[in-house]
């Protein structure tokens, strides 16, 4: 029983969802519906537990004095101030100061340093090594130059070029990977549904 | 895996030159942790799981060897040698002594063969890496660039200063480029179908981009929904991402500042976050007020809200600007919510993902598909609101020489360093 009802209510769950996405979406009345309500539920609760216990084991930290507590510190400060902002004051012009003078100034300088990285790989990736190397390169270089609005001045046939590179083998290449995600996401799906893959049980 | 020294390729354990560039391979270089016993490369001076200091890494040529004889410092069993974990030890007077057979009188069929140092060193690391989880670390050890193909410290110096120096340069050259932007195709199709939104028409707005991409997004949707706000148009913003509400209300907040009495609740709304993915859009599709039935600013329910009469699911809207940086977030609007509705979608995409969505728009699923900072730069609206991140045309030229001149230096620097 410990084996097969994980497996029972996992291929019964996923197939009321399932079959909700057929027709009009009303096959199974309001099961389907509230199947994903009750994991986005399950969702939510799991990452008040998880924030619950980042809060604890750096708490726990700063409190021993470890290494790097101050780290520690500021993070448990930060959470448990944005924490009790949204729950005390949803939708408040204090919790959007920290969201447009925190959250956003830190996210769009981590995507800022993308620009470093980027150079450092292209170092490694024009490296003209093999025949593959130097397709890379000179394609690389083609769609940066394409990109610029000077490559029109230049020659039409530039931006020409990228929009046929993009709409041919681009495309070709991002269908097959389309195409290969969703038979992936199939066969991932069916396996599940059959109890061949168990990734939910007691094992 | 065996990392080439040369181009860093990884092999496996068997190669004895390079899959990749034909260097040849030494032995395979694995340290045991004292501590905690993972394998780590060689080259660490500590444990890549627990931390705990390494002993002296191998140096020079005699470093393949030094690594392989202090790898493994488990005692190998040799022939006629006493087990000292007999797992029978504690039965012994229990069993009669005829039933447990003499380990060290028994013959062995291998008795004759004489295995070398690196057979045992080999047989002993097949053995750790069958039976030893992967150390933490590793695929960062993998990656790491080796001889060669690793940048000199000058070189990035350099790189990394010129890529601060092209950001910059739109203030040194005033931006000259920008006078060779032209609108493209997909840009003036985005236009023209903004230009048929009629007053008080309703455009649902999906704001499913992060705020990191906000410098390449942000000046796009604040153009095109400045000009659908000043056409009368009526905005409803949701998003399948919890930060999308926040950026909903940046965004917006500019707008309503460009467009005259342009209000929350009458003209423009913030639905919220929308969770449950791709069960969740579908859901949107069939009845949108039972999944949010309230808006995110003011928490009131539709009735109260003047911009949300009259509509009840996703077809009640003349059309869906799709704001987004992630592929998988496109495809789920594309496939789950434009295969249900009738009105046409266009997405606002960053430079990044415009490649995925080009099959979607060749099909006629989007009905117009631009990205980037360009699409900002192009789209054309009279009385732009002013931006100076828009200022960068320059600074792409000058990134593009960076680029230009890492593959340079890429090829030289190394031969250089061979000729050496």
């Amino acid at each position: 029983m410990r084996r097969v009802l994980p497996i029972a209510v996992t291929c019964l769950t996923g197939l009321v969802v399932l079959l909700g996405f057929f027709g009009n979406g009303d096959i199974l009345g309001g099961w389907p519906n509230l199947l994903v309500e009750g994991a986005a539920f399950l969702a939510a609760l799991a990452l008040l537990m998880g924030v619950a216990h980042l809060a604890l084991a750096h708490g726990r930290r700063a409190v021993r004095g470890e290494p790097q507590a101050g780290y520690s510190l500021v993070l448990v400060i930060a959470m448990l101030a944005t924490f009790g902002l949204g729950v005390v004051l949803p939708g408040s012009a204090e919790l959007a100061w920290v969201f447009d003078h925190l959250y956003t100034p830190l996210q769009a300088t981590m995507t800022a340093l993308l620009a470093f990285f980027v150079v450092s790989a292209a170092y490694r990736a024009f490296r003209l090594r093999h025949a593959e190397a130097v397709v890379l390169l000179i394609t690389s270089l083609f769609m940066l130059l394409g990109q610029l609005a000077v490559s029109e001045r230049l020659s039409p046939i530039i931006p020409a070029l990228r929009e046929w590179t993009l709409a041919i083998p681009v495309t070709a290449g991002v269908r097959g990977i389309l195409l290969g995600t969703a038979l992936g996401t199939l066969a991932a799906t069916l396996r599940i549904l059959t109890g061949i893959d168990r990734p939910q049980a007691l094992e | 895996m065996i990392a080439c020294q040369e181009c860093g390729h990884n092999n496996p354990e068997s190669a004895q030159r390079c899959e990749s560039c034909g260097a040849p391979l030494g032995p395979a270089l694995y340290r045991e942790c004292p501590a905690c016993g993972a394998l780590n490369a060689a080259e660490r001076s500590t444990c890549s799981r627990c931390l705990a200091p390494l002993t002296a890494p191998p140096s020079g040529a005699d470093a393949s060897e030094s690594a392989s004889d202090s790898s493994f410092t488990q005692d190998e069993p040799t022939a006629g040698a006493p087990q000292e974990d007999d797992p029978l030890a504690d039965l012994e007077g229990l069993l009669p002594p005829a039933a447990v057979p003499d380990p060290v009188s028994q013959p062995s069929r291998f008795a004759s063969h004489e295995s070398s140092e690196a057979e045992r060193d080999d047989a002993a690391l097949l053995h750790r890496i069958a039976t030893e989880p992967a150390p933490l670390g590793q695929v960062r050890r993998e990656d790491a660039p080796t001889g060669r193909e690793r940048m000199p410290d000058g070189i990035r110096w350099l790189l990394y200063l010129l890529v601060l120096l092209a950001a910059l340069a739109p203030l040194i050259t005033g931006n000259r480029g920008q006078q060779w932007e032209s609108p493209r195709p997909q840009t003036l199709l985005l236009a023209e179908a903004v230009a048929d939104i009629a007053p008080g028409e309703r455009v649902l707005v999906a704001f499913d981009y992060a705020p990191g991409y906000g410098g390449e997004l942000d000046p796009l949707a604040e153009r095109v929904l400045t000009d659908l706000a000043r056409r009368g148009a009526v905005l409803v913003a949701i998003s399948t991402r919890p930060e999308g509400v926040g950026l909903a209300r940046q965004v917006l907040g500019r707008v309503a500042t460009f467009a005259p009495d342009y209000r929350y609740g009458a003209n423009y709304v913030i639905l919220g976050y929308l969770p449950g993915a791709e069960r969740g859009l579908r859901l949107a599709t069939q009845d949108l007020a039972a999944i949010l039935p309230h808006d995110d600013v003011l928490q009131m329910p539709w009735e109260q809200l003047p911009a949300m009469q009259g509509i009840g699911t996703l077809n009640d809207f003349e059309a869906t600007l799709l704001l987004t940086d992630d592929g998988n977030s496109a495809r789920r609007w594309i496939e789950q919510v434009g295969t249900q509705v009738d009105t046409p979608t266009y997405a606002l995409a960053t430079a990044r993902i415009e490649p995925l969505l080009i099959p979607y728009q060749q099909s006629g699923q989007l009905a117009a598909l631009v990205g980037g900072v360009y699409g900002a730069l192009e789209y054309p609206l009279e009385d732009a609101p002013e931006r100076h991140d828009l200022h960068s045309t320059d600074g792409y030229l000058a990134l593009l020489g960076v680029f230009f001149l890492a593959a340079v230096l890429a090829n030289v620097v190394p031969w250089r360093m061979h000729q050496n």
